[in-house]
């Protein structure tokens, strides 16, 4: 087989997951799509792995439905996006930016939340700011 | 960089001189505080706390990036469709262990440094007592290391990596890669791993990298643990937990 050195490269960038992306897939995810939608904290789930945001979005019927964003580890959140584990409080009205589940289930990767005084929490997903690791050995989107 | 070589000339006069002397102990095949005793550990640079990869990109077109494959491996390893090792909650192993953007702790006892990583329960253990590799090692994820100290810099040859390690995202070691790592502090903040991945059956050339630690505020974390949570089709668990346990 003869491929020239810039289709190995190629091939190495599409086949790529890697380490310390979760253990699991994220093909679930539709990152092609960007959803915004607005809820009150229902629990900041700080744990390894993966840290979890669950909210209660109005359901337009008087009552709420639960919605879950996964996002990075509570190591990554902390040393580079500046999040701390008491950051966010049940009942705290936020916007959440997240990639949607393909399935329509209620929940997705969690790209950034905007606080109520304006204040922004980014993830390694926030548009603009994260971009995957060509090594390879970082998380990728 | 440019003072590598002096140390290099200096630790060669100073080892002949030293071996007859004190043959058998560290000391005896390089100059200088190799960590042997406590009172050794002393004379070497603060490496206490705990040192993370910033999780960023790096510059674009750094060597990280791009290693010299030959055209004959990355194909073929790609093309049993591999699953990272992550996936099957396995270790990255060596070396793409020292590149997950996670936090590192670097332990001194005498006669070894133990690094420590959050992405699991992944122990690296640098045999700092003068040792020479093994006759016929066991091949482990993160290989069998050999350190020793050049003044302020540990050096670590490692080899007998296990050929399911990752050498570059979800491609597999070969079963001869050999890593040597030049470890240093850049500045106090700062830490430096000049990396050369050698796997003649996977690469052209000698591979160079290096990534740098930076020193945080942000203590050792709980390991990156292996969290299966998807269900058959991939979906993740949204069943919200206790309100309380935050």
């Amino acid at each position: 087989m003869h491929l020239s050195k810039s289709a190995i490269l190629v091939g190495v960038t599409l086949a790529s997951t890697n380490i310390a992306q979760g253990h699991h897939s994220y093909a679930m995810f539709d990152t092609t799509k960007q959803v915004t939608i607005a809820g009150t904290v229902r629990t900041l789930e700080w744990s390894s792995p993966h840290v979890w945001l669950w909210i209660e979005v109005p359901d337009g019927k008087g009552g709420s439905d639960p919605y879950g964003f996964e996002t990075v580890s509570p190591a990554q959140l902390q040393r580079d996006y500046g999040w701390e584990r008491n950051i966010l409080h049940p009942g705290d009205k936020i916007t959440v930016v997240f990639a949607p589940l393909r399935s329509g289930k209620n929940g997705g990767e969690l790209e950034k939340v905007t606080m109520q005084n304006g204040k922004v929490l980014a993830t390694r997903f926030t548009n603009g700011i994260s971009q995957p690791d060509p090594a390879g050995s970082e998380p990728k989107k | 960089m440019k003072r590598y070589p002096l140390i290099v000339l200096s630790a060669s006069l100073l080892a002949a001189g030293a071996g007859a002397a004190d043959a058998g102990s560290p000391a005896s095949k390089w100059p200088g505080p190799q960590g042997d005793t406590y009172q050794s550990i002393a004379k070497l640079p603060d490496w206490s706390g705990t040192w993370a990869k910033p999780d960023r990109r790096p510059t674009k077109g750094a060597p990280e990036s791009s290693p010299p494959f030959r055209q004959d491996y990355a194909p073929a390893a790609l093309a049993d469709k591999q699953k990272g090792n992550a996936e099957m909650c396995l270790p990255g192993g060596m070396p793409v262990i020292m590149g997950v953007p996670l936090g590192f702790e670097f332990l001194l006892t005498p006669g070894r440094v133990t690094i420590l990583t959050e992405e699991g329960p992944s122990i690296r253990r640098v045999f700092t007592d003068g040792r020479s590799h093994s006759a016929d090692p066991e091949l482990t994820f993160n290989g069998e290391s050999i350190g020793h100290w050049e003044g302020a810099t540990l050096v670590v040859d490692t080899t007998a990596i296990r050929p399911k390690s990752q050498i570059f995202r979800d491609i597999k070691t070969s079963g001869q890669t050999h890593v040597i790592e030049r470890i240093h502090l850049i500045d106090h903040d700062h830490m430096a791993v000049d990396t050369v991945v050698e796997d003649p059956v996977a690469f052209t050339m000698p591979w160079r990298y290096s990534w740098t630690y930076v020193r945080s505020k942000v203590p050792f974390q709980e390991s990156y643990y292996c969290d299966d949570d998807r269900d058959a089709n991939g979906e993740p668990n949204l069943q919200p937990p206790p309100a309380s346990q935050h």
